[in-house]
């Protein structure tokens, strides 16, 4: 039971972390590899308000519009001239995520005395297994999350502009769909869905400026294994990996689990590139 | 008249007390400052700490006036330079620290150096600097036995350099003795290890396994966990099914804090003792607050953590500490050492008569025959290996305390000639 229940909540925490970078990179085709920093900034900054006497939930919702704008500056910023250069859009948001992680490393950020409250402390038996209340809270807004994710981007004109420019931006445009404030758009609600990430993943431990690279390699694997493109594809990779991982470490040894992220990675890669559900891949060939 | 000579009298008091007051600390103004230099990483908490602590000695040391140099007739203020050697950051190369130190050296020219090195292979390559300047060292922070073999090599080469903290031979069987204290209380003899994939936690938990081995105990389990795990429930599930009486843990991963808030929310039925620098200061329950409850943790040299009621300048330590409101430890151990390292260079200093820099051959044997009260209980230094002596009692050596935390105080549980209350166990525990 141990194995089932703690599987659900390791998977919807990659769901979590990989969503954000799913709905930019993958959905509207905007490479966003500052993620896993905006993540590190979203925790950092709700942490400093909370410290400042503000609520917890108002600090959450600070932060999270904060990135978001952060995110939305970003695109205007730096990668308004480059859009539509895949390697320069990796080349800029990963340099702006040393930045930003580095900078806050060099502020003093770094170590175990930032860590963010619970939305409750404390834990409960479910089926003769002992849980933390803020796993169950992270599943339920894990599933919420990409339920919304899920409309938001097959039934709303905002969505479909998403999916549309990822798909083919000229034709986009053609139809009269203004690609930069939809990618801009893109990347700032990306970025506000990584907090939201930290804020349901950063209470089960502390925050540490490393974070914000790993997060990186984790939305990266699941957004790989599970098609870029595909929300149900990003959900079935983190189920695929996060129960791998928990089997892995039940059955075997824990210390193989960051072989399985990255050995799932290779494999897909050489056996279906576009992922479990993403089609590019195919599109292109077709094409 | 008679009342006028009684005025001149009052006046002529009052201006030699005065002068009796503030007269050495003219005098101790104008004499050259004793240069003290630490050069060590300031990238980890411990040595920021490990520099206020010393900075809280000189500061007190002077203000009492300053250490009496009895060949020069005067008492001389201290004065600490420091150096960054960034070998506690990745990636730092042996060499670069190496330069840091001798720049020091060479620029400030300190009396002797304090502290040294973080990191035990920087220190290692600092053993021949030291001997190349036969600069006095009291090193407090780099752990590793292969410092004493160093000395032990060619100890004439290296009999500057003296380490005035406990050893990773001294914590491991201290941690191991403190968990045996279990199997006497309780009857347990199971243990469970997880250890983060690096070398050195890997080292501390195999030495920890033999020890226990050693000791009765079965080792039900051992579990390398990969940097970055964030989930420690399927290592959790298998030390319940294992029945594992005792989980050791160690590490300083950034994702470890995890695995202690998983044990207490999974109800994981064995104590927990917790080899992780972060939880072992006061400042830990302000972060992490009662998931700290019940478990076991081990700051080093005894008093460095919290006071200790049997270790008398433990406790002035950290009312100095508190007083001078200086920032909770975020790491607290060692830094008692590098306090105690000022102490022990002022009472060499004082029985010598002169400064180390003086005749740093000569100065040696005034530090191998040190017999002061520390934090951590006696000091004095092993002559055949200059390390300094860990004892099970305070009134003959140092001592390694290991503290539980109990709703928010770390209550000092192990060795029994210092503890204030026996091991609990956690309710959940059986």
């Amino acid at each position: 039971m141990e194995i089932f229940f703690y599987g659900i909540t390791n998977s919807i925490t990659l769901a979590l972390m990989a969503i954000g970078f799913s709905l930019t990179f993958g959905v509207s085709g905007v490479a966003n590899f500052a993620h896993g920093a905006f993540y590190l900034l979203g925790g950092i900054i709700t942490w400093l308000l909370i410290n400042l006497g503000i609520p917890f939930f108002l600090s959450a919702l600070i932060s999270i519009v904060l990135v978001g704008l952060l995110g939305f500056g970003l695109y205007w910023g730096l990668m308004y001239r480059l859009r539509g250069l895949a390697i320069n859009e990796v080349i800029v948001t990963l340099a702006a995520a040393i930045v930003i992680i580095e900078l806050l490393r060099w502020l003093g950020f770094s170590g175990f005395t930032y860590v963010l409250p619970p939305f409750v402390k404390g834990s409960v038996e479910i089926g003769g297994v002992w849980m933390d209340y803020q796993r169950i809270f992270l599943v339920v807004i894990g599933i919420a999350l990409i339920a919304l994710l899920y409309f938001f981007t097959h039934w709303t004109r905002i969505g479909l502009s998403f999916r549309a420019i990822a798909q083919n931006e000229r034709t986009a445009i053609a139809l009269g769909i203004d690609s930069d404030w939809t990618a801009a758009l893109s990347l700032a609600i990306g970025s506000s869905l990584s907090v939201v990430a930290a804020l349901a993943i950063l209470p089960l431990g502390s925050i540490d400026t490393e974070i914000g690279y790993e997060i990186l390699i984790y939305a990266l694997a699941v957004g790989i294994v599970g098609g870029l493109e595909s929300i149900p594809g990003i959900l079935l990779a983190s189920f695929i990996l996060g129960f791998a991982q928990i089997i892995v470490a039940t059955f075997f040894q824990a210390q193989w689990l960051t072989i399985i992220t990255l050995g799932a990675i290779v494999l897909i890669l050489a056996i279906k590139p576009s992922g479990i559900l993403g089609k590019y891949k195919e599109l292109e060939d077709r094409v | 008249m008679k009342k006028r000579l009684s005025r001149n009298k009052t006046v002529w008091t009052g201006v030699i007390i005065f002068l009796l007051l503030v007269l050495p600390t003219i005098v101790m103004a104008q004499a050259k400052p004793i240069v003290l230099g630490m050069p060590t990483s300031f990238f980890q908490p411990l040595t920021g700490s490990s520099k206020l602590a010393i900075e809280m000695a000189i500061d007190d040391i002077n203000k009492a006036g300053g250490i009496f140099v009895k060949d020069e007739g005067v008492s001389r203020p201290l004065k600490l330079v420091t150096a960054d050697t960034r070998c506690g950051e990745p990636g730092t190369p042996v060499h670069a620290a190496l330069m840091a130190v001798d720049k020091l050296i060479a620029d400030e020219k300190p009396d002797a150096l304090v502290v040294a090195p973080f990191r035990s292979e920087a220190m290692v390559a600092t053993m021949d600097l030291i001997a190349k300047y036969k600069m006095i060292t009291i090193q407090t922070i780099a752990q590793s036995p292969r410092l004493i073999e160093i000395y032990k090599g060619e100890p004439d080469k290296y009999k500057y350099w003296f380490r005035a903290t406990s050893n990773s031979i001294y914590v491991g069987t201290a941690a191991a003795s403190t968990m045996d204290a279990a199997r006497k209380q309780f009857g347990h003899d199971k243990f469970f290890i997880i250890a983060q994939d690096t070398a050195w936690a890997r080292a501390a938990a195999d030495a920890a396994k033999s020890r226990m081995e050693g000791l009765g105990w079965k080792t039900v389990g051992y579990e390398p966990v990969a940097v970055g795990t964030n989930d420690f429930s399927p290592i959790l599930s298998k030390v319940r099914t294992s029945g594992a009486q005792m989980l050791y843990v160690v590490g300083d991963m950034p994702t470890l804090p995890v695995c202690f808030k998983q044990w207490k929310s999974m109800r994981i039925p064995s104590m927990l003792f917790l080899d992780f620098a972060v939880v072992t200061s006061a400042k830990a329950w302000t972060t992490y607050g009662d998931d700290l409850d019940y478990v076991l943790v081990m700051p080093f040299p005894g008093g460095t953590g919290a006071p200790v009621k049997a270790l008398p300048l433990s406790i002035e330590f950290h009312n100095k500490w508190r007083d001078k409101k200086l920032p909770l430890m975020d790491d607290p151990r060692t830094v008692s050492s590098a306090y105690d390292a000022v102490y022990i260079l002022k009472d060499a200093i004082e029985r010598a008569g002169f400064v180390p820099s003086k005749d740093p051959d000569k100065f040696v044997s005034f530090l191998e025959t040190t017999d002061i009260t520390g934090v951590s209980g006696k000091i004095r230094f092993d002559k055949a290996s200059h390390q300094q002596i860990f004892d099970g009692n305070p009134n003959e050596g140092a001592i390694i305390v290991s503290y539980q935390w109990r709703s928010g105080k770390m209550v000092p549980v192990f060795p029994e000639i210092v503890a204030e209350e026996k091991i609990a166990l956690a309710p959940w525990v059986k």
